[in-house]
Parts: C-alpha cells; sequence; structure tokens
C-alpha cells in the first residue's frame, strides 16, 4: 500500500522544458477552490485555501520544488554558517511587485517584523519563533526590530535561537513572506481584501476576485520563471458541494477535483483514475489523563489496542486511509535525509483484543476497581464525525465489554471543552505545520496548548528539548524515536488513522503537485494539453 | 390618522424592535461556549492575548457591547472575523443583491404558479387537477430542497444538457450546472428554490378558496346572474388571497435573504452561507450584522404587506385598526 503513493504524486510529469505557450490559444486551468479564501493577508493567514493561492501569487525566499526539497525563490541562493544559526540569502536581481517596485531585502525584514509584531495578531506568528527573539518579540517584550533578520543591500540574514533542520520550510510559510510596506500600510485593514488591494511578486497576479464566486489568477510576465509557467490563466471556483463539483468535473468544467471514499466507484466506472496522496493528517483519540480512571496508562492502552483500525477505514472512511500505530504521519521527512516512518517501525498491532483485554485487567487491578469502567467520548455533531465516532464506541464495547458512550458537539464547543479539559476522550486531528517529526511531537509537552490530554512526563520533555537543541541530524533522529516510542508507551493518544486523500484530473494535464506538508495542489508545473 | 403617521409609527416601533433584537443576540452569542479564536491549533497565550486585543474581546462584555452599538450609530458593523480583511456591510452589499436576485425569480415562479395552481385545484376540487396539485404540493413540502436542487442538476445539467450538445454537436451547455453567470444560470436554482413556496402557497390557495367558495355571498354572486370568471376573480380569489399575502412576508424576507442549501448546490455567491458559517464559526461581528440586516428586512417586509391589505381588502383600514 505505502508504495502505491508516492511522496509526492508528481502526476505524469511532463517535458516541461518546452510548455511555453508561445503564439497559441489561451490556457486556463478550472480548479475548485470549494470556498472563498479566508485571508489573503500572507502574513496572518492560516487555512489552506488561502496558502495554495498564496504560493501562486506571493513568493518568499524558497519555494518547495517537485521532489519534496526546496528551490530558489526570490533569493538566488542562500548560504549557511557552520553552526547552523545564521543563514544568508542572496536575492535574485530584477525581481518585481506587481506594481513595478524591486523586491528588496527590506521587504523581508519588514514582513517577519509585520508578522510578529503583537498589533498584527498574527495566529501563526508562533511558527517563526526559532528567529531569534521572535518569541519576544511576538510577546511584546523586545521592540519589533530585535528580532533577528537584517537587510544588507541584496542580502536577507536570519539569524537562529538555535539550528533548525527545518527552518527552510517555515521561511516558505505564508507567515514568513515579503510585504511592501508603504503598499500594505497604504491599504490598512482592507489589505488583501480584493485583487486590486494586494501586491504580487509570484508567478501569478490575481486578475479577477469575484467573492464567494471565483478567483482568476493570470501568469505574471515579469516573474523571473516565468517562461517555465506553462498556464496563462488558473480559475478558481468556490464550490462548496462535493456532489456539485463531481458533476462539473464530469462535465469537464473542471480539471481537477477531489474524491470522497464514497464516489470512488463513480470514478472508475467513468474510466477516471483516482491517484492516492497523504495530506499529512493523523486523528487520534485523546485521553484526559486527569480523569481517575484515564490516569491509569494501561486503561488507555486497552481502549486503543480494542480499535480495529483496518475495519474502521475500510468500513467507515471507505478510502485509502491507512491504520495509525505511531504519531508522525507516513512520508514526514525524518530531519536526516530518510522518511521518518520508513526508518521508525509502528509500535503495536492493531485490534489487539486479547493485548486489550489483560490490559484492562491489569489497569483495573493497579486502580483497585472491581467493577468495569464506563467511558464517554465527545466529538463533532457532523453525520461523518457521528458515524465515526460510533464505530469506535461499538468497538471498545465489543472488545472490553465496558459502557461507552458519544457525546456529539458543534465544533466550536467541542474545541472549549477540549481546552477546559472537560471530557474523558476526544477523537481529534493533527496536521503538519511543516515537514519534520517536530510537528507532530512536541505538542505533547507538559502544558503545551495542543496537549488537551494534561500529558505530563518530565521525560518526554526533556527528549523534546535535547532534539531541540541537537545538532548532529543522526543524533537528534534517535532522540526523535524515543520520543516518539514514549509516547506510544505511555499512550496519552491512541493513533487511529493516517488520512488518504484521492483525487481525479482530466487526462490532458499534468505536473500537479499534491504535497502533504505546505500549499496543496501545487500547479507551478502544471500543463495542459 | 394618516397612512403616513401610520407608517411613521411603525418605523418607530420597528426601531425599537431590531434594537432589541440585536441587543439580545448580542449577549445570547456571547453565552456560547468557546470563542472565534479558538481552532483545532490552539496558539499560544500571548498571540491569544494579542488577537483578543486586536477585535477589542478583551475589554468587558457591556463595555463591547456600548462599544458595538457605537458604531453601530455611525453605521460601522465591524470587520468580519473569519474573512480577516473583508468589511461586514461590504459583504452583505455583495451578497445579498446575488440571493435577492435569485428570491425573486424563485418567489415569481413559487407565489406565481402555486397561486394558479391553488385556484386551479380549487375550483375543480377532487377532479383530476386537484390530485395533481395536491400531488405536486405534497412533492414540494415533503421532499427537502437538497434532493430537488441535486436532482434536477444531474437530469437537465448534466444529461438534458449532454444530449443536447450531442445531438447539435456543439460544446454550449445549455442548461448551467451551476454558478451564476446569466440567465441560463438561474433556471435550475429557481425551480429549485422555488418549488417549495409553490407547494406552501398552492395547498394554502386551495384550502383558502375552498373556504370562500361555500360562503354565502359567493352563492349570491352566482344567482345575481354573474359569469363564473367574475365570481372567482372579483368574489373568490379577492377573499381567498389574504391568508396567502400574510405568510408572503416572511416568505420573501427568507427567500430574498438567501438560503443557504440551494445556494450551496448550485455555488451562488449569495448571503445563505453566511447566516449558517457565521454561527459555526463564531465570527461575533458577522453574526451581528446579519441578524441586524435580516430583522430589518423581515420588519420591512411585513410593513408592506399590512399596506398591501389596505388595497386588497377594503374592508381592513390601517390607519383606525391596530397595527
Amino acid at each position: 500500500m505505502a508504495k502505491k503513493v508516492a511522496l509526492f504524486a508528481v502526476v505524469l510529469m511532463a517535458l516541461l522544458a518546452s510548455c511555453s505557450n508561445v503564439g497559441g490559444p489561451a490556457v486556463n486551468l478550472n480548479i475548485n477552490l470549494g470556498n472563498e479564501p479566508p485571508n489573503l493577508d500572507q502574513h496572518t493567514t492560516t487555512d489552506t485555501i488561502s496558502i495554495q493561492l498564496l504560493s501562486l501569487v506571493v513568493e518568499g525566499l524558497v519555494r518547495y520544488d517537485d521532489k519534496g526539497g526546496y528551490m530558489p525563490g526570490m533569493a538566488e541562493k542562500w548560504e549557511v554558517s557552520p553552526d547552523g544559526t545564521v543563514y544568508t540569502f542572496t536575492l535574485r536581481k530584477g525581481a518585481q511587485w506587481s506594481n513595478g517596485e524591486p523586491v528588496k531585502a527590506e521587504d523581508f525584514v519588514y514582513g517577519l517584523r509585520r508578522a510578529l509584531d503583537p498589533v498584527t495578531a498574527s495566529e501563526y506568528a508562533y511558527i517563526l519563533y526559532p528567529i531569534k527573539n521572535a518569541q519576544a518579540v511576538n510577546e511584546g517584550t523586545l521592540p519589533v526590530d530585535q528580532v533577528g533578520v537584517a537587510a544588507d543591500g541584496n542580502k536577507v540574514i536570519y539569524t537562529l535561537e538555535r539550528p533548525t533542520p527545518y527552518i527552510l520550510s517555515i521561511l516558505n510559510f505564508p507567515t514568513a513572506m515579503p510585504g511592501n510596506q508603504a503598499f500594505i500600510e497604504a491599504q490598512g485593514a482592507e489589505y488583501a481584501s480584493e485583487a486590486d488591494k494586494h501586491l504580487y511578486n509570484g508567478p501569478y497576479t490575481i486578475k479577477e476576485w469575484l467573492h464567494s464566486d471565483k478567483i482568476v489568477l493570470a501568469k505574471n510576465p515579469k516573474y523571473w520563471n516565468a517562461k517555465n509557467i506553462a498556464l496563462d490563466t488558473i480559475t478558481g471556483y468556490m464550490i462548496a458541494d462535493s456532489n456539485t463539483s463531481i458533476t462539473m468535473f464530469f462535465n469537464k468544467e473542471l480539471d481537477l477535483v477531489g474524491v470522497p471514499g464514497t464516489r470512488l466507484q463513480d470514478f472508475t466506472d467513468k474510466g477516471y483514475a483516482t491517484p492516492t496522496y497523504s495530506d499529512g493528517a493523523v486523528f487520534y483519540l485523546e485521553f484526559n489523563t486527569l480523569d481517575p480512571v484515564l490516569a491509569n496508562a494501561k486503561i488507555r492502552k486497552a481502549i486503543s489496542f480494542a480499535v480495529d483500525r483496518a475495519g474502521f477505514t475500510r468500513n467507515v472512511l471507505m478510502d485509502q486511509s491507512q491504520p495509525a500505530m505511531s504519531i508522525v504521519a507516513p512520508y514526514i521527512s525524518s530531519g536526516a535525509g530518510s522518511i521518518f516512518r520508513d526508518v521508525v517501525p509502528q509500535y503495536f498491532n492493531d485490534h489487539d483484543v486479547a493485548a486489550a483485554k489483560a490490559m484492562l485487567a491489569e489497569g483495573m487491578e493497579e486502580l483497585g476497581l472491581t467493577e468495569l469502567p464506563s467511558f464517554s467520548m465527545i466529538s463533532d455533531d457532523g453525520d461523518r464525525a457521528k458515524s465515526m465516532a460510533a464505530a469506535i464506541q461499538d468497538m471498545v464495547r465489543t472488545a472490553l465489554g465496558v459502557e461507552f458512550t458519544v457525546d456529539p458537539m458543534p465544533f466550536k464547543a467541542r474545541l472549549q471543552k477540549m481546552t477546559d479539559k472537560d471530557f474523558q476522550i476526544v477523537f481529534a486531528g493533527w496536521g503538519p505545520d511543516y515537514n519534520d517529526p517536530m510537528t507532530f511531537l512536541d505538542m505533547w509537552t507538559t502544558g503545551n496548548g495542543n496537549n488537551h490530554t494534561s500529558y505530563a512526563s518530565p521525560a518526554f520533555d526533556d527528549l523534546i528539548l535535547k532534539a531541540t537543541n541537537e545538532t548532529d541530524l543522526a543524533a537528534r533522529l534517535e532522540i526523535l524515536k524515543a520520543a516518539e516510542k514514549m509516547l506510544m508507551d505511555d499512550m496519552p493518544i491512541a493513533p487511529v488513522y493516517f488520512r488518504m486523500r484521492n483525487w481525479a484530473f482530466q487526462e490532458n494535464i499534468s505536473g500537479v503537485v499534491r504535497r502533504n506538508v505546505g500549499p496543496d495542489p501545487d500547479l507551478y508545473w502544471t500543463v495542459k494539453k | 390618522m394618516s397612512l403616513f403617521s401610520y407608517i411613521m409609527r411603525r418605523v418607530l416601533i420597528s426601531l425599537l424592535t431590531v434594537f432589541v433584537v440585536v441587543s439580545i443576540t448580542f449577549f445570547l452569542m456571547n453565552l456560547m461556549p468557546g470563542d472565534p479564536f479558538i481552532g483545532n491549533k490552539a496558539v499560544p497565550k500571548a498571540i491569544k492575548d494579542n488577537l483578543y486585543a486586536k477585535y477589542g474581546l478583551d475589554k468587558p462584555l457591556f463595555e463591547r457591547y456600548l462599544m458595538y452599538l457605537g458604531n453601530l450609530a455611525k453605521g460601522d458593523l465591524g470587520m468580519s472575523m473569519t474573512y480577516k480583511n473583508q468589511k461586514v456591510i461590504n459583504v452583505i452589499k455583495q451578497a445579498f443583491p446575488v440571493s435577492a436576485d435569485l428570491g425573486i425569480r424563485s418567489l415569481i415562479f413559487g407565489v406565481i404558479g402555486g397561486l394558479l395552481l391553488g385556484v386551479i385545484a380549487a375550483l375543480h376540487h377532487n377532479g383530476p387537477w386537484d390530485t395533481t396539485a395536491t400531488l405536486l404540493a405534497i412533492i414540494g413540502v415533503s421532499i427537502p430542497g437538497f434532493l430537488i436542487g441535486t436532482l434536477v442538476q444531474y437530469i437537465f445539467g448534466f444529461l438534458f444538457s449532454n444530449v443536447i450538445k450531442d445531438v447539435f454537436n456543439t460544446t454550449y451547455q445549455l442548461i448551467p450546472i451551476a454558478r451564476w453567470e446569466g440567465f441560463r444560470y438561474t433556471l435550475l436554482p429557481s425551480f429549485a428554490l422555488g418549488f417549495s413556496s409553490l407547494a406552501l402557497t398552492s395547498r394554502m390557495m386551495r384550502t383558502s378558496m375552498l373556504d370562500v367558495l361555500h360562503q354565502d355571498y359567493i352563492k349570491t354572486a352566482k344567482s345575481k346572474g354573474l359569469t363564473p370568471l367574475q365570481v372567482t376573480w372579483r368574489h373568490t380569489i379577492r377573499n381567498a388571497i389574504l391568508p396567502v399575502i400574510t405568510v408572503l412576508g416572511p416568505m420573501t424576507a427568507a427567500i430574498m435573504t438567501g438560503t443557504f442549501v440551494i445556494e450551496k448546490i448550485f455555488a451562488i455567491p449569495g448571503l445563505g452561507k453566511f447566516f449558517v458559517q457565521s454561527v459555526q464559526m463564531y465570527d461575533y461581528t458577522m453574526i451581528l450584522g446579519l441578524t441586524l440586516f435580516f430583522s430589518t428586512f423581515l420588519i420591512f417586509m411585513n410593513l408592506v404587506v399590512d399596506i398591501a391589505y389596505g388595497f386588497i381588502d377594503p374592508r381592513i383600514r390601517l390607519a383606525k385598526g391596530k397595527a
């Protein structure tokens, strides 16, 4: 199964060199964004639709290439200091904003300061914290000009708190992208709210933006790599209903479409391939370790072992999602030149009812319980979320014979209960922010806002701190392995599945890159014949 | 009291009503567990504080209420908290005309069609026309909009249009599947949205007609020697239509301000989704802006209906009676 899915599902990477469309009719690609992009301000955006669009219209120093590495963007080249804490980027000559102004090193300094300024209130500012003083600036204890970035002629110099192997992944995030100070300040609060209230330096510009309807991107002739950009325009429709978008795809009004598990057969019947890719997300049960019964690791393991993950993906999700017996998603880099999941095996057997029963008995003995405990789980109240919760409920009940109730509630109410630690078990998920195992591990440290389990292990915290400070990448990988193993030994969370998605494309389309971290789908190399 | 002063009094009462509605919404909304900036990914406390400060959520509830009213008095509905750089007023300005356009089309179809159907059904009581109309009404009331929408989309937008393409050997899409770009695009959503109003209107009209048809004055009119058309038009319909007019106010307000399901299925950039999304996402400013807009519109439509009574039925004299 794993081998079927390439890390980056590069589809039919075609003859890129000769794809420039000179003289022929304009080539337009029709895609479905699914919704209005909520926020195209690069420094404050958080959602996947905006991030996908921004990757096509605003460019940072580097960008993801089509093979899982990085390629030059606004920077022509870069150097790393021997200790790994100073990155010097040399900007390419002639790069321009869409209003004709040059892209200067100062634009990167301004962008970073704006993103970290407490007044901007950027939700993703914390992703920049590896940069020196970034956290202090964002918390308002240091002035913004103290952040570790400087402009020197056509060079941008970043100073980091400590060596950070995934720093390019972070500098590629919209929050770290440049901004033209004069333009942004002139737009005020409505910056990035309309096509003409934004500046572009990427492969495309926004030509037309009809809110909640469609957005039209036009190839940017001033872009440095314009000769290798094959599409003249990209039209992104905002169709929220997946049945509608699928009917439009069958009618050839869309060139790409997402395929839910329940519709896979329709595509096969019509002769379309439906490639699978990982979006990097992992879903798991979080146990509240402050609960008197769930404080016991063996009880938590009993529930985890009772879950039939293979059955869950096959019968409930009905797609290619993979059973998860570990927390770092497949296809995530190890940080040391390999794929983490390829070098680190998973930890326990799926649906091990015997082990689950044994764990329950041992746990009850440790707690001095004579009667079977009962559990309750909170979940979202959508149809799909409810059926997923019901499946977990049924599996645990059947395997352990315990009472297990489900309490569905609206999204925000569930999040509030998680924040307040007012739950026993919750079904939740996580998508990676950057391509490194750390994005799945450091959230389980003591007191982390995303650690709703209240899991507090000084030994685990120590491993994460060690990994953060370790400069030898091979040694760092060993520490990360140990951290993930400890997490699975203590099991404050029970991984359930790694999400896999399916999509389809018209036969004249090639060069669409799907990723689990970063803008997805990436249309930089896309060709339409 | 003249019609003018009647309207003035109604406007004053309406303003008070809107104020009360917005105030209650403001406090109820803040009672909901959770807040706009709680998401799948928790942000560090410092960042949450920054966000709270930016949107004024760090201030006490009552102070925020007064600030909101102050801004409202200046005509400022604030910035959306979900669509972060969009003004709420701009969202309404862009999306409402689309919803209103679709709404008017489907109302014309639904109300006129429904009235006709109701009248015909009543005049042919227990006949085949009546059965047909009743059947249509039952279908319209019991089949939800998303099903009708998806069904007509597939049948006309996909199957039928593809037959046309084959027959005429063209790529012209006769009836588009979705989106909102011109007359062709309005056909399916107007039908899907208007169908339930058609069902409701025809049922009400039929019942009301049957009721009137058994009144003594109809017998009188007939025995006076009036033609059936005169009896139906001047005596029956005019009396029977009043209950329909009553529901027309709220119905118009509800349909013209956008519907979530039909707009979603046909990818129409209307106001409907914002009503649902803003509540799901705790977009406080958007919730309040839409509440204000919708309640004002609803009250206005009811006022229009009240005035329309006076023209349709001379026995109703607004100026003297109670509102």
